[in-house]
Parts: C-alpha cells; structure tokens; sequence
C-alpha cells in the first residue's frame, strides 16, 4: 500500500509540473520500434512503450533504461533544388520501472526525446515560401512524456499517461511620450516585455491483450494538442505633445498541431525465432487547424492631426484542407542468434505515409508527398553478467531510408506569387543505443 | 570488479555527458523562396550581372546610354538587345505642361532611331548599340520607335515597331540591315508578337489609346482584325484607380509542372500619377487573368516592361526606369534609361568566376 501511494504521489507531482515536449512522431522513438518501422504496439516492453504503448510498461520483465542517439538527414527538394530542412539530431531516453504488488504488475515509465540543436524551435509561416511543414519545425521539440499501467492477470496489460507541450504567450507594451525635434534627447519612452509559457498536456493510454503466448493485441490511443502562440503588442504615446498614439498589433499562430491517434497493432511468431508485428494508425489530420496567423492591427492617433489609413494590416487564417489518413506498419524481427550468454535480432520494418496535405492550389505552400520507409536494425544482448550485472546489457542499431514520392503542386492561379513546383526528396537516418535491464 | 556504486556513478556520468551534448544549435536559415510564375517583384541587376561599372551607367542598367539620351523602352532577340533612343535638342521648345513627370517629351529630342546592341562577355548587361532602323516613309512621320524583334527558325530577325501612323514591319537576316516588309499594319504602338500556343502562327499585342489588344497571324505578316485582351475579372485594385495600359511584352515560361503559361507584362498607369509595370497570364493567348501588383521592387516609376525568359527559373526584364526620379525638379525632364531586372529576386546571374 505504502509503494501505491508513493506511485500516486509521483503521477500527481507529474501532472501538477510543467514542461515543454513534442512527440517524435516524425522520426520514431526507442531504438528498437524505429527499426521494426513502429509496428510494436502490440508487444512493445522497453522504454518506448512511454510512445508507442505505455500498456507495455506492465509487461516489462524488469527495470530498464534505454538511451538511444538518432540523427536523420532530410535531402528535400523543390524544383530540384535542396530545401533548407536541417538535420535532426537527438538523445533518446526511456525509463521503465515495474513492481509487483499483491500479484498485480505497476510500471511506471518515463520517456524523453532531447533534440541536439535546439530545445524548442517556432517559426512562423510566410505564406510565400514553400516549407516542408512535417520536417522544418515540427520535430524540433522536446517530448517528454509520463504514464502508469498496470496488469491485472498475465494476459492483459492497460496503461495511461500524459505527454507536455508549451504554447507561448508575448506582450511587448511601449508606454510614454515622443518628441519629433529630439527623439534622442526629449523622448521618454518605456517598454515592458512579459512572456508566458504555459504548459498544456494531453493523454496516451494502451492496451495491450495476450490471448496466446505467441499472439498479441495491442491498441493505443494518443490525445490531441494544439500549440499556439500569440503575441500581442501595444502602444500608448503621446506624440509631441499634441496627440496619443494608439496600436495595436494582436497575432494567434498555431505552430504545432499534434492529430489524436489510434493505432491497433498484431505480433505474431509463426515460430520462436520469428516475431511479425503489423500495425495501422489512423490520424485525425482533418481537424488540423491553419497554420497561417490571423493578425489583427490597429491604429489610432487622437486628435486625428494627420490622417491614417483605416486599415494597415490584419489577416485571417486560411483553412488546411488536410484529410485524415491512416498509416499502416508492418516489422519482422528474426532471433538470429539466442543462447544463454549472447542474444543477436536482426530487424527490418516498412510504413508508408501517405500525405495529409492536399496538392497546394491556393496561397498556401505547405510542401509534403507520400513517403516509403524502410528500416534495417540489429540487437545485441549481453545476458550472462553477473555479478557485474545483475541483468542485461544490450547493444542497438538502426538504418533509416525514406523516400518521398515526388508531388506537382499546380496553382489555381496562373499569376500566384509561386507559382507550380514539385517535391520530392530522401531521408537517411541512423540510430544507436544502449539497453540496459536489472532483473 | 566494478562495484554496484561504481556502476551506478558509471551511468549517470554518461547520461551527464549525453544531456550536455544536446541542444547545441545553430542559426537556421529560413525556407527558400521560389517562384516559377514570374510575377516578380524583379530588382535590378546589380553592376557584377550586368557587367557595367557604376561609373558608365546607373546601377541596374541594361546598357550604356551617351549623356543626355533617352529610351523609354527595349526588348531581348537573339542576343541582342533592341531599344529606341534618342538625344536632347540643343535648343528645346517647352517641355509640354499636361505630361506626367515620368514622361518624355519627345518633342525636346532628336527623331528616334531604332539600335540593336551586343551583349557583354562579362555579364548579362549590352554595349551601346547601333542604329539598325530610322524613319523613312511617310507614314513613319519622322521617328520610329517601341521595336520588338521575333528571330525565326531560318535566322531571320523580323523587327516590328512602331511609327506616326502605326505599326510597321522589317526583316534582316541574322546580320545585315532591316528592310521594310509591311506598314502600317495597325494604328497602335507597342507591338509584342509571340508564337501561338500551338506554335502555328503568331499573336500581337499592342496598345491604342491606352487599351491592350490583340491580333492573330499565320504568318507574322498579315493578322487577322485585332480585338482588345480579354482580361478575367477580378476583384482586387490598386491604391488609385487606374487609367490606361502600355507597352505590353509577351513571352512564353514553363513552369516545373510542365504547364506553359503566356506572360503579358504591360504597363499600368493609375489616375494617382503611378506608372507601374504588372502581369496577367494565359495558357492559350485568349483569357488573362491579371495580378494586381507591381513587377518591379523599385520605388521609381517604370514601364514597357519586356521580358526575357532564361530559364524555367530565371525570367529577366528590360524595362525602362527613372533612376532618381525622386530628387527631380519639378518640371525638368525624366532621363529615362534602360534596365535589366531579375525574377525571383533572390537568384543571380553573375558571371562564372571560372
């Protein structure tokens, strides 16, 4: 009873913080689910299951820690031309931790993307510049998600938790008066500047079912979060000692839109050293929301000495069209090599995406295509070490291609300020990691 | 025998290092720009694309113009660049009162004469050129001007222009003088002729009476009755309304997607006092639809915009300009010069350092 209340402590600890993450939906997360292509929601037990199913965690067969680097190298073109979409880089970190307590299995699991260049990047979009919308930003947060679960019989495992994200919220106020002969000297102005980070969570749970030793079922459901940033931006002068000026500058941008998923998985072994997984993951992409900002800009000078326009600004959001899709998975892992001293997999996986995002007709240019990726990894356990260690020490690898299938984007208008382009591009990537279990 | 603590002081001082390795950024430029329609905003050349020192003409120029003489307009043909110019008066008559600032008057200048020009070895930019065409019939009056060569498939150079009574046409081979062919075609100025989308035989744009219109040909000699553009309607204005359309030049782009679209660049002029070159497109030379915006990034007024595609990326432009326009006396006359500009404007042409 003692360690239930210490776990209920701990999630509410968890759910009263704030942090900033994104999930790694574009490029995967744990070593071993990217190499089998992500099809592991059915029988994943290591520290990705804080991504992929935390129903896992519970299924774990002890405390393990994964720490895993990937890198992937977008070459994204337009027009055959390189797009500026730069290399992702990030320390991958897995935690799971499982007691027992009255025959019932608790696991608590923890996991954590950190990007190597930047904790956090926002851009806003120009409407103009054609960007690759799923790989400019998108991926350059952090994750950093938390969860529970718990099995209450051997073939069934039921796990829940939340993953963070921070929206932002800029005031920049300028108060005082100007003078027009000496802005220099006479002018007495002054600015306060007030940033918010406030901190929004949403829900992953799983389920994970086991109705035969060599047959699993797993489903997991991950919420839906909107990121938003708003920056307002105000001043009040009084001009020369003749007028006020007024302004108003008032933007809401959506920067980062994560779809609720459901993804219902299969693992299968037709025999002990095969292990098949097939996946598919519906995303609710049509309930994205625009990407480009609305702006709301107002200026008044009382009384009106020279005359200003009504309008100098302001724009509103753009509908994305997007659709939902649904993606499907499928890994192999084959147990190459499984004595009492050494286990050896070997891994290949397949998913193909297929684009949310329609043909870009309008103003917008939001630049995606459908993509092929395999995968091809290996793993390597030490099993046999104690009493160095009281567990396993595994080593892990990863190979990534994508490809994107090339896209035409043809314009409405014949006079857009783009005009027709096409898309297409590769992605190469490379993982490695290090598991290591205590029994 | 590595002890549990050890192990443990083991792990943390990787997963230290690991967390102190992350998150070194770097600045990250933001996407490129492209655009394959050619709407612009083209910018001027700059003296290392054009291949002419700032000393021998302004920044921008298509070419060196002598002291004094003016063009209000050229055109880009088998690499030559043809243009109108003319020099002052030595003893002008009053710059005529009821004209816009940007526009010459003519009647201050020598006749114009039509010059082709070679271009530089060391940039995209022309040497002064040579009288190619001058007025001899009587309907030319006593100048001709606005020319607009097509090069066919044998290498002859058939050069439409404008004269006093219409618009007029001559022929030369790939070298060698122009000689009259037909004249006056129409009463209009501003001539542009282009292949039909099915490259069967010829339209011409031109202006009368500050309206653009359109004639078809077979054989670039004898077109049908012209009629004026058919612009799609569209809601968006400029800042002033506007009053009459000059000097269109057309030319053919195809975009990556494969589609080819035909570029009418014209000149706006607006009730405001703006002179402003802008676009409208068409996929078969009948229906335009127009963009409501200027083709030039410059502040100064600009017109008879001609362009000149390089590329499925690149589209250059000759178009003329008053550089200074904005320190101008009032009443003094505009030096209007020639000027290259480039779409889109992040891309160059500077020559090879190879």
């Amino acid at each position: 009873m003692v360690k239930l209340t210490r776990l209920a402590a701990l999630l509410v600890a968890l759910l009263s913080s704030t942090a900033s993450a994104t999930p790694p939906d574009t490029y995967g997360f744990g070593n071993r689910s990217t190499a089998l292509g992500g099809a592991v929601s059915a029988d994943v037990q290591d520290g990705s299951s804080n991504y992929h199913n935390p129903a896992g965690l519970a299924m774990s067969d002890g405390i393990h820690i994964d720490i895993d680097y990937m890198s992937a190298t977008p070459n994204l073109r337009i027009n055959d031309e390189r797009s500026s979409v730069e290399r992702f880089g990030a320390l991958q970190l897995g935690l799971v931790v499982p007691v027992e307590i009255e025959g019932v299995t608790f696991a608590f699991g923890l996991g954590l993307v950190l990007p190597d260049q930047r904790l956090a990047r926002t851009r806003s979009t120009i409407v103009e510049r054609p960007r690759w919308e799923l790989f400019d930003t998108r991926s350059h947060r952090v994750f950093l998600a938390s969860h529970l679960a718990f099995s209450p019989v051997d073939w069934l495992s039921i796990g829940a938790g939340i993953a963070f994200q921070a929206p932002s919220e800029l005031t920049l106020d300028i108060r005082g008066a100007l003078s027009l002969t000496d802005p220099e000297g006479d002018s007495r102005l002054e600015h306060q500047f007030k940033g918010d980070l406030t901190s929004i969570r949403y829900v992953q749970a799983g389920i994970q079912i086991r109705p035969h030793e060599r047959f699993s079922i797993g489903l997991t459901y991950r919420g839906e979060y909107t990121l938003a940033n708003r920056i307002i931006a105000t001043a009040d002068v009084r001009v020369a000692s003749i007028a006020d000026l007024l302004f108003s500058l008032d933007t809401f941008s959506t920067s980062l839109f994560g779809p609720q998923q459901v993804s219902l998985g299969f693992a299968f072994s037709p025999c002990d050293c095969l292990r098949v997984g097939l996946e598919v993951t519906w995303y609710d992409w049509s309930a994205h929301p625009s990407l480009i900002p609305t702006e709301q800009i107002l200026l008044e000078l009382d009384p009106a000495i020279v005359e200003l326009p009504s309008e100098i600004g302001g724009r509103s959001a753009i509908p994305m069209d997007m659709h939902d899709t649904f993606v499907p998975r499928i890994g192999i892992e084959w147990h190459a090599i499984d004595t009492d001293a050494i286990e050896f997999d070997v891994r290949a996986g397949y998913v193909y995406e297929n684009s949310p995002f329609p043909v870009q007709r309008g103003v917008g240019n939001f630049v995606d295509g459908d993509r092929h990726t395999t995968t091809l990894g290996f793993g390597l356990k030490l099993t046999d070490l104690r009493p160095t260690l009281p567990g396993h020490l595994g080593f892990e690898a990863y190979f990534l291609y994508t490809h994107v299938v090339p896209r035409t984007h043809v314009k409405d208008s014949l006079v857009d300020s783009v005009g027709d382009y096409t898309a297409d591009g590769r992605i190469m990537g490379v993982g490695v990691g290090v598991e290591i279990g205590f029994e | 025998m590595m002890r549990s603590h050890d192990s443990k002081r083991a792990l943390s001082a990787l997963l230290l290092l690991a967390l102190g390795c992350a998150s070194i950024g770097s600045d990250a430029a933001f996407p490129d720009p492209v655009q394959t329609s050619g709407v612009g905003p083209f910018r001027l050349l700059t003296s290392t694309e054009t291949g002419l020192s700032e000393d021998a003409a302004p920044p921008g120029s298509a070419l060196p113009l002598a002291e004094g003489e003016v063009s209000d307009g050229g055109m880009v043909a088998g690499g030559r660049l043809y243009y109108a110019s003319a020099a002052p008066l030595a003893d002008p008559p009053e710059r005529d009162a009821s004209l816009a600032a940007y526009q010459v008057d003519w009647a201050r200048y020598e006749a114009r004469v039509i010059r082709a020009a070679a271009g530089r070895t060391d940039g995209v930019g022309f040497d002064a050129g040579e009288v190619v065409l001058e007025a001899s019939e009587a309907w030319e009056g006593d100048a001709v001007f606005d020319p607009w060569v097509v090069v066919l498939e044998d290498g002859t150079r058939r050069l439409y222009y404008a004269a006093e009574e219409g618009i007029g046409i001559a022929e030369a081979g790939a070298e060698g003088a122009f000689a009259r062919v037909a004249g006056p075609v129409f009463l209009g100025r501003g001539p542009s002729v282009v292949r039909t989308a099915d490259d069967a035989g010829f339209l011409m744009f031109f202006e009368r009476d500050g309206e653009l219109r359109v004639a078809s040909s077979l054989d670039g000699v004898a077109f049908l009755p012209d009629e004026p553009v058919d612009f799609l309607a569209t809601e968006e204005m400029f800042d002033a309304p506007e009053l009459t359309h000059h000097r269109p030049g057309a030319a053919w782009g195809t975009m990556p997607s494969g589609r080819r679209t035909l570029r009418l660049y014209f000149e706006t002029r607006l009730e405001d006092g703006t002179q402003l070159p802008t676009v409208a497109a068409s996929l078969d030379g009948e229906s335009f639809e127009r963009r409501i915006a200027s083709v030039f990034a410059g502040e100064v007024p600009a017109g008879a915009p001609a362009p000149w595609v390089r590329s499925e990326e690149i589209t250059l432009m000759v178009f003329s300009y008053v550089p200074g326009f904005e320190d101008m006396e009032e009443g003094a006359d505009p030096i209007r010069q020639l000027a290259l500009g480039i779409a889109p404007a992040h891309l160059n042409v500077e020559p090879s350092q190879d």
